[in-house]
């Protein structure tokens, strides 16, 4: 795990208890912590911090603007590696922070590491990930040239996320019933291979 | 139980198309057949006019007229004892009507392929490819453990244009999307279904 030398001198001055006191890092990293929310934007991060929290701590904007961004790198380095707890304290440790402060970041950081690795998975590139499926069958009697067909035919809409969007997009497609069986055997197959595998691991 | 419906003008082409024998028939039928694929050869109508001592235009007509036929034939979806109660009413000779009979009988599938691509357009389903990856680790986010199954999903539009999609989703998603999709193949053996379709047809 390698942090900028930058992020590491923001680092030693927030350790410093007089630069930085006991209050204002909890504060500091309490606001740090609670902007990882799970919302209906996940991976949409708004590190901007609340101008009243930080008015309560007595800092230049530089300063605190500095710690905050070492901060962030550093749960991000963290939580990328999934360090563990007792690892996490080790490196704070190391870097001259107080028991104090170093109870108070890994308390927080056990109960917001997996929230935090779920904003790191969400900023990973994929294809169009199947969130949700709906259809429609059809009995097709006649068109304008053709009669009698009297034919059933599905209508499939496969919703989609497509990773950088908000919104969902969808698939539509039509379907004979040969057609779904096909497609359901194939997703059935899927399906088991998906399971033998659970049973292996 | 449905009739073909011919104009005043087709019932005087087809008195005129009694004064020929069958085997004539036979050729006309040929010509017109052909002709559903290709443009009609002028040149050949003539001669063959001419031998028959007839006007070309007049020729070309009773071609029309029996092409009509075979649409119709094939866009009705007519059965034998249809098609034979419709010619036979407007006093077409039985010998000539075997005759077209045979001939239409034979194309019937052929012509309902060909109508059958003027239709609307949609993307159908063509075939359906999967892959189990496990995701093990991105740019941001190192030491996971994460299936997904990969789907390339290739639709057609109309005959020729094919479409391929490659899609994603993770287990959970999967193992809904295949009972969703077992749900609606299985809703065609409803009993409401088969009620429908017992009395539409």
């Amino acid at each position: 795990m390698e942090l900028s030398s930058n992020y590491l001198s923001a680092l030693k001055h927030a350790s410093n208890d007089d630069l930085l006191s006991f209050d204002s890092f909890k504060l500091l990293i309490k606001t740090i912590f609670d902007s990882f929310i799970i919302n209906s934007k996940l991976g949409k991060l708004n590190p901007r911090l609340d101008p009243k929290i930080l008015e309560q701590i007595n800092k230049s904007e530089a300063e605190l603007k500095e710690i905050t961004a070492a901060f962030y790198t550093l749960l991000a380095e963290l939580a990328r590696h999934d360090v563990d707890v007792n690892s996490a304290s080790t490196f704070l440790e190391d870097h001259g922070f107080s028991n104090e402060k170093i109870k108070i970041f890994t308390e927080l950081y056990q109960e917001k590491l997996q929230i935090i690795r779920l904003f790191l998975s969400s900023s990973t590139s994929s294809f169009p990930h199947i969130v949700d499926v709906s259809w429609r069958l059809d009995y097709c009697i006649k068109e304008n040239n053709l009669e009698r067909i009297n034919e059933p035919i599905y209508l499939i809409e496969l919703k989609l996320e497509v990773p950088g969007q908000s919104n969902l997009t969808s698939l539509k497609f039509s379907c004979t019933v040969e057609q779904l069986q096909d497609l359901v055997f194939k997703l059935k197959e899927a399906s088991k291979s998906v399971e033998k595998l659970a049973q292996i691991s | 139980m449905v009739l073909l419906h011919l104009s005043d003008k087709q019932k005087e082409k087809i008195s005129l198309l009694n004064t020929f024998d069958e085997k004539i028939i036979r050729e006309f039928c040929r010509i017109s057949t052909e002709s559903i694929n290709k443009e009609i050869n002028t040149k050949a109508i003539s001669n063959a006019a001419a031998k028959l001592n007839i006007q070309p235009p007049d020729l070309k007509e009773l071609i029309e007229l029996i092409t009509w036929i075979f649409l119709e034939n094939a866009r009705l979806d007519l059965n034998v004892k249809e098609l034979k109660e419709s010619l036979l009413l407007v006093g077409i000779k039985e010998e000539i009507f075997s005759e077209i009979e045979l001939n239409a009988k034979t194309n019937q599938n052929q012509l309902q392929n060909l109508i059958d691509k003027t239709k609307i357009e949609t993307l159908s389903y063509d075939n359906l490819e999967w892959r189990v990856d496990i995701k093990l680790a991105t740019r941001s986010l190192l030491e996971i453990v994460e299936p997904e199954i990969v789907f390339k999903f290739d639709l057609k539009k109309g005959d020729e244009r094919r479409v391929t999609k490659v899609l994603q989703t993770d287990v959970v998603n999967l193992n809904y999307l295949t009972n969703s999709l077992e749900n609606a193949l299985n809703e065609i053996k409803s009993n409401y279904c088969r009620k429908v379709f017992r009395n539409i047809v």
